[in-house]
């Protein structure tokens, strides 16, 4: 299995569904890049530029430009999981975070609120980190080329996409059709 | 009456007389991961499908709403109860912007499945009256029926107090400033957060026969006579009588306490029952001693203190010990308190069972 890989300026993550990445013409504005979510998964390996366009998911605007991205290949560093947790920040202080944490792996253990030093969180996240964000919380074991064995804990944090002001305009429209349908006795 | 909380949630199933049944928000069983409402009645051999007649969603927090959808969607004989404070425009604006920044909430997922059962319903040519979202204002009848049996016929009426009509008038307000943040939000990537204030929730008053109910959902009092508990005392609209059954408001917290809410609205040494909300640790302590010192009789659904951290591999263990600060549960078993009551005569003594860890306080 590959692994999310992080590159300079995007995050792809083979085998999920919503990896279509799409960056700004203008130099100024490579840092917001945007996700565009695909028909279906992208195969582990395959060439991502290439699969976007394949699954129709052209440049809505003149001034969106494509970035060729490389193409992936397989990990000699394998990861074994064994815990994942989904989590939503509630307080933020000047060294320390709180959160609620859901269990992924097993969804009958209760949630639990859970309380971080503000190193846990990379430099890269740090502007991320507010409350109500979400957060991905992994621990497992990381098993290098070498044969070596490193237990490992990863705090990732969720980005998300960033609404034009049209396309809010166009959200709004279709809840004000349906809420007008929905009012009418 | 049923009070459900698993420490984050609160249920309320009431049998209403006749085999007619109502839900009052909902929480998630975790051990059959749906509805509590719906693995409780369907174990009592109710037909959820025409026997509930009403669904209501007190307001849009994420702890009063989970699994309200799946209910909705099985309950195919019940309406649809809203805050009429949510003006359904602005609710379906927040839903929109809610769901453009994945993970969801609680609160933005179920409404967004609601308003589905909903169009699919109206869809079929029903009318909004017969279907939802019924408006719940202060005052406003939203139940009545006659259920007549051999021996007897009994009068069931079901009212909001609440939300009141001050609260009504700056809804909208409140809505924009919502939609303000939530869009400002997303204009910096982050998720919205803000579900509205408690004072848009829906306080109902149940007149089941002899009995009066009333459920405080999570409203909250505050100086003013325009909003919060004093509006609903002072009203001279509401269900004349005294109930001797009390949802607690929010968790039993200081800030929902209105001391005229007992001696106006409430008979002496009512019933009092509440769910924990584990997260903000409430009732504290000062809660439970002032709700003692008003009934003897208070029952609460669960102790967070007793909630019980799973226990997980060594290494995770590990990792975690090494990692956190600190770290406890704040969902544990679903605690339920049980009222039966005798809605002809008022004289028989009510029974109160207890289940999965809920208690009496006050003993």
């Amino acid at each position: 299995m590959i692994p999310s890989t992080s590159y300079q300026d995007a995050i792809l993550r083979p085998g999920s569904s919503d990896i279509g990445v799409l960056f700004a013409a203008r130099q100024e504005d490579l840092q917001k890049f945007l996700y565009r979510r695909l028909a279906k998964p992208v195969p582990s390996g395959t060439n991502y530029i290439t699969q976007a366009l394949f699954e129709g998911q052209e440049p809505r605007a003149p001034e969106d430009v494509l970035v060729r991205l490389p193409s992936l290949r397989q990990s000699k560093w394998k990861v074994t999981v064994l815990q994942k947790w989904v989590g939503r920040v509630e307080e933020v202080q000047a060294d320390r975070f709180s959160a609620a944490l859901v269990d992924a792996t097993n969804s009958r253990n209760p949630i639990e609120q859970v309380e971080f030093d503000m190193r846990e969180v990379s430099e890269s996240d740090r502007s991320l980190l507010a409350v109500g964000a979400t957060f991905y919380w992994s621990i497992g074991y990381r098993h290098t080329p070498g044969g070596q064995v490193e237990r490992i804990s990863s705090l990732r944090f969720a980005r998300l996409p960033r609404l034009s002001e049209l396309d809010v305009t166009r959200m709004f429209a279709e809840a004000d059709q349906l809420a007008a349908f929905l009012e009418r006795d | 009456m049923s009070l459900f909380g698993p420490g984050i949630g609160e249920c309320i199933v009431v049998h209403v007389g006749g085999g007619d049944w109502i839900i009052v928000d909902s929480c998630i069983d975790r051990s059959s991961r749906g509805p509590i409402a719906l693995k409780y009645l369907r174990s009592l051999g109710v037909n959820v499908e025409s026997q509930v007649k009403l669904v209501v969603a007190t307001h849009w927090h994420d702890d009063h709403i989970q699994g309200l959808a799946e209910i909705l969607d099985a309950a195919k004989s019940a309406r649809f109860v809203n805050s009429a404070a949510y003006a359904l425009k602005d609710l379906m604006r927040l839903v929109v912007l809610g769901n453009a920044m994945p993970p969801t909430s609680s609160a933005t997922r179920e409404y967004d499945a609601i308003v589905k059962v909903l169009k699919e319903r109206r869809d079929a040519s029903e009318r909004r009256e017969a279907v939802g979202p019924i408006p719940a204002l202060a005052n406003k009848k939203i139940l009545a029926q006659t259920v007549r049996t051999a021996a007897c016929s009994l009068e069931v009426e079901i009212y909001a107090l609440s939300p009141s009509d001050g609260v009504f008038n700056i809804a909208h307000h409140i809505a924009q400033h919502e939609l303000s943040d939530a869009f400002s939000a997303i204009q910096h990537g982050r998720r919205p957060v803000v579900q509205g204030p408690n004072q848009l929730s829906v306080v109902l008053w149940l007149k089941v026969g002899a009995l009066d109910v009333l459920l405080g959902a999570d409203l909250e009092h505050v100086a003013g006579a325009t909003e919060g508990w004093r509006a609903i005392v002072h009203s001279r609209e509401r269900p004349s009588g005294k109930a001797s059954c009390f949802k607690v408001p929010h968790h039993g917290s200081r800030n929902a306490d209105c001391p005229e809410s007992w001696t106006e609205l409430l008979s002496a040494k009512p019933i009092a029952m509440l769910t924990p909300h584990a997260p903000s640790g409430l009732p504290k302590d000062a809660d439970i001693a002032r709700l003692c010192a008003r009934t003897p009789f208070v029952y609460l659904t669960g102790d967070p203190a007793r909630y019980g951290r799973p226990r997980r591999d060594n290494a995770v263990e590990k990792t975690l010990r090494e990692v956190t600060l600190s770290r406890r549960a704040v969902s544990g078993r679903m605690g339920h308190v049980r009222l039966r009551a005798d809605a002809i005569d008022s004289g028989q003594e009510p029974l109160v069972e207890l289940g999965n860890g809920a208690q009496q306080l006050c003993a």
